[in-house]
């Protein structure tokens, strides 16, 4: 039992960072109408930027920090002007394989420059992993704790954001209307721009979790992010907010509890299995697609 | 005579020509399908399976390939007939996730440590190119006939199509089957030019190496092909050796910049009809400035 | 005289390609009145309005706002300069609720949006009442009146409306059309373009008949709805 709950509150953090990443990319679908299937991938070139950091500077966390959140909205601001003659003409399947090619442009360059392509691990200072806390018998890492504290803070920060601001309201505008959107206007370039912004913002926060939960990247992290985050879009609804929100914490428990009491042989093939079918089953996403 | 490599790679040429007219077919009616990629594992692996463990004849092989491959093309088709657009292209990529692992988990297909050492055919190449004429063939006639002109109203605008009395999804279940075929059959040549495949063959970068292959050469047409993949698979082999461990940042390069510049690829809808009429005008004006 | 108007065009050229939607048309909105243009689908009333937007390029001419040359201007820099549109099918942004929109109306307005927001609620307090509702659930006419309002909260300096009668009941139409007199004798500029030439021609000052993409008749709005090719072509016979 006490395992249960510690390995239910692990799923919960992992499960808060994909939330992270659903509401991330939804914000891009809001903004431009693209599947930015890359932007687990300036996720991971941001952790990779952190790591690079810390090693030059003798493990300098303030200034890691800074340079983790600084380059990935940069990275995401980046890659604005690279979709946007295709989110004009509104063609998706075109954007999702631009992502693709952006995903594996990261993914090589991070296996060439960075450690050698081996896991890229980061010191105990930075992931606060060696502060356990224990309540009874339960016992489990301070940084779950504080990763799932920064996702609820972050997810409700963003969705004021997107409610509540004058620039959240014209995003949401802009996603329902564009032709509509214009004639009030709201800039394109502009808002766009701000859009990609605040999801590189949300990007480098998500890389900073990730270091604290998983403790160390690797190359092939962004594809895994990137399909996980992806899947997760399609299962709650391409732009659907709070349904991503949700079956990004369920699948984070899921996972956890596939990987602790399940055999591992076939649980891959049987996980993407159930997904393919419920996306077949549900085009349009368990709880509908949202503007 | 031509060198061992020059076959070599001239036999891959084939092989990825095949894959990519796979992709091409469900293009037309405006889906990606990736499922292409899963096909072509099922071919390979069915392929080098039959011909080293029974024994089976070349095109045997060929033919229990294409066969396997339009049955298990087909029934995940059946239900991607209800999806379209990104979700089509993220579903069937999950079918890629799902082959890999259930092949690594089929002890008698070698799991992890894949199949190797099948057996050597004679005349590969020529074969190949018979395979690639005969289904550049197929798929010319297939353009250019009532169902070809189907999937492109499809790929137009699904809705309108349907207006026009087009059952949208038998036709997407047709040209997903049609899209496996030519997934599974270049698979079975790539097997048995590479003599050893592993499941890792058949994962994202392959997946990229096509998509780069499609968007290259051109998606609506389909003799694209013929430029975009000797050009992009000599890549490797034609740079020097210090850039060519960059292959596949130079392929995702390439498809970004293809992407932004120039969306219908080096070969266009119209350029095939530009050089046959440059050549009518060269020649004897005879022959009429067809259509593409 | 040229600096007095609100608006002037001319010279204007807009194409697609090779089709050009509207030739050569010169315009003037001058402060204070009600302009009309008037034509049949497809005479170039909605392209003109969108040149004046900056959403269709113009191909030549010059559209002039208040002394600028607004022709290369973005969209955006034209309705900040104070030129607001209320969209052809009242553009709702559907899933949105009726004070978002309103809100999105005053997206450039420098400062508090508040008295022009009480304002447009004293106009039409049935807006007050649904401010919580999803645009998209309301009746036509009242989407129309959410539309207007929501180009009002920029408190612009002209109007432009594009087929504000479509798709309404009559009663409706002669609301919006009084509401819209009532708003110039307080100081606001209007051009709208109309099918309904008949009503257009009763409320508004001047009048301009387009017919495929140039004009082939203005002057007063009494002397067009007089004028008896006018009636014949426009206003159904007699």
């Amino acid at each position: 039992m006490e395992s249960f709950i510690a390995q239910i509150i692990v799923g919960l953090a992992t499960g808060g960072i994909y939330a992270l990443l659903v509401l991330g990319m939804n914000l891009l679908v809001l903004v431009r109408n693209i599947v930015h299937h890359s932007y687990s991938h300036i996720v991971v070139l941001t952790m990779a930027m952190g790591w690079l950091t810390l090693t030059h500077t003798g493990n300098n966390i303030p200034l890691c920090i800074v340079v983790m959140l600084v380059s990935a909205i940069v990275f995401t601001i980046a890659t604005e002007p690279l979709f946007r003659p295709l989110s004009v003409r509104g063609a998706d399947l075109e954007t999702v394989t631009l992502a693709m090619g952006i995903g594996i442009i990261i993914t090589e360059f991070i296996s060439k420059y960075i450690n050698g392509g081996a896991n890229f691990a980061f010191p105990d200072a930075m992931t606060g992993r060696q502060n356990t806390i224990n309540i009874g018998l339960i016992s489990f890492s301070a940084a779950n704790i504080v990763t799932l504290v920064c996702c609820a803070v972050v997810a409700v920060a963003l969705m004021w954001f997107l409610f509540k601001s004058k620039e959240g309201r014209a995003i949401r505008a802009m996603a329902q209307n564009l032709r509509v959107a214009r004639m009030l206007g709201i800039p394109f370039g502009r808002t766009g721009v701000l859009g990609f912004g605040i999801a590189g913002l949300l990007a480098g926060i998500i890389a900073i979790l990730c270091i604290m939960t998983l403790g160390a990247g690797s190359p092939a992290l962004g594809d895994t992010f990137a399909v996980k985050a992806i899947i997760l879009m399609l299962f709650a609804g391409m732009g659907n907010l709070k349904g991503g929100l949700l079956s990004a914490l369920f699948m984070g428990v899921v996972e956890a509890m596939a990987l602790a009491y399940l055999p591992g042989r076939w649980t891959e093939a049987v996980f993407y299995g159930v997904i393919m079918l419920v996306i077949i089953w549900k085009p349009n996403g368990l709880f509908g697609k949202q503007h | 005579m031509l060198s061992t490599s020059m076959t070599l790679y001239l036999i891959f040429c084939c092989a990825f020509i095949l894959l990519v007219w796979g992709a091409l077919v469900p293009f037309r009616a405006g889906l990606l399908y990736n499922g292409t990629v899963y096909c072509m594992a099922v071919g390979g692996y069915f392929a080098a399976f039959a011909a080293k463990e029974l024994g089976w004849p070349f095109f045997l092989c060929v033919l229990g390939a294409a066969v396997v491959g339009a049955i298990l093309g087909f029934l995940p088709a059946l239900g991607f007939s209800r999806t379209s657009g990104v979700v089509t292209a993220v579903a069937s990529m999950a079918l890629i996730f799902i082959i890999q692992s259930v092949i690594r988990n089929l002890d008698f297909l070698g799991g992890t440590r894949g199949i190797r050492g099948i057996p050597k055919v004679e005349h590969l190449l020529l074969y190949s190119v018979i395979l690639v004429i005969l289904l550049g063939a197929f798929l010319y006639r297939l353009n250019h006939s009532k169902l070809g002109r189907a999937l492109e109203a499809i790929g137009t605008d699904a809705d309108m199509a349907t207006t026009l009395g087009i059952n949208v999804k038998k036709m997407t279940v047709f040209s997903l089957t049609i899209s496996s075929i030519y997934g599974a059959v270049s698979g079975a040549v790539y097997a048995f030019n590479m003599r050893t495949i592993y499941p890792e063959t058949f994962g994202f970068s392959l997946l990229l190496s096509v998509m780069t292959m499609l968007f290259v050469g051109g998606r609506y047409t389909q003799w694209g092909v013929f430029v975009s993949v000797p050009l992009l698979w000599g890549l490797p082999q034609w740079v020097p050796a210090s850039i060519n461990s960059f292959t596949q940042i130079i392929y995702g390069v390439i498809l970004v910049v293809i992407l932004m510049a120039r969306p219908e690829g080096i070969i266009t809808r119209e350029l095939p009809g530009k050089i046959k009429r440059l050549f009518a005008r060269g020649g004897e004006a005879r022959v009429p400035a067809g259509r593409s | 005289m040229e600096q007095t108007n609100v608006l002037n065009v001319e010279g204007l050229s807009v194409c697609y390609g090779p089709i050009c939607a509207v030739r050569k048309i010169d315009l003037q909105v001058r402060p204070g009145e009600i302009v009309a243009l008037i034509g049949a689908n497809g005479a170039g009333k909605s392209t003109l309005i969108n040149a004046v937007l900056g959403l269709q390029r113009a191909k030549s001419g010059t559209i002039t706002f208040l002394g600028q040359d607004i022709t290369r201007w973005k969209t955006e820099k034209v309705v900040a300069a104070g030129i607001s549109v209320v969209p052809e099918g009242r553009g709702m942004l559907a899933d949105m609720t009726v004070l978002e929109n309103l809100q999105l109306g005053a997206y450039h307005h420098k400062g508090d949006y508040g008295p022009m927001l009480e304002k447009v609620f004293s106009y039409f307090p049935i807006l007050n009442d649904r401010k919580t509702q999803k645009a998209g659930t309301l009746s036509g006419g009242e989407q129309q009146m959410l539309a207007i309002s929501r180009a009002l909260m920029g408190e612009p300096r002209l109007v432009l409306l594009d087929e504000p009668s479509l798709a309404l009941s009559p009663a409706y139409v002669d609301k919006i059309f009084r509401f819209l007199v009532e708003m110039k004798r307080q100081g606001l500029t209007i051009l709208l373009s109309e099918q309904n030439a008949r009503k257009a021609l009763q409320y508004a000052d001047r009048g301009y008949v387009l017919d495929l993409g140039v004009t082939v008749m203005e002057g007063p709005a009494r002397q067009l709805a007089d004028d008896p090719e006018v009636r014949r072509a426009y206003l159904g016979g007699e």
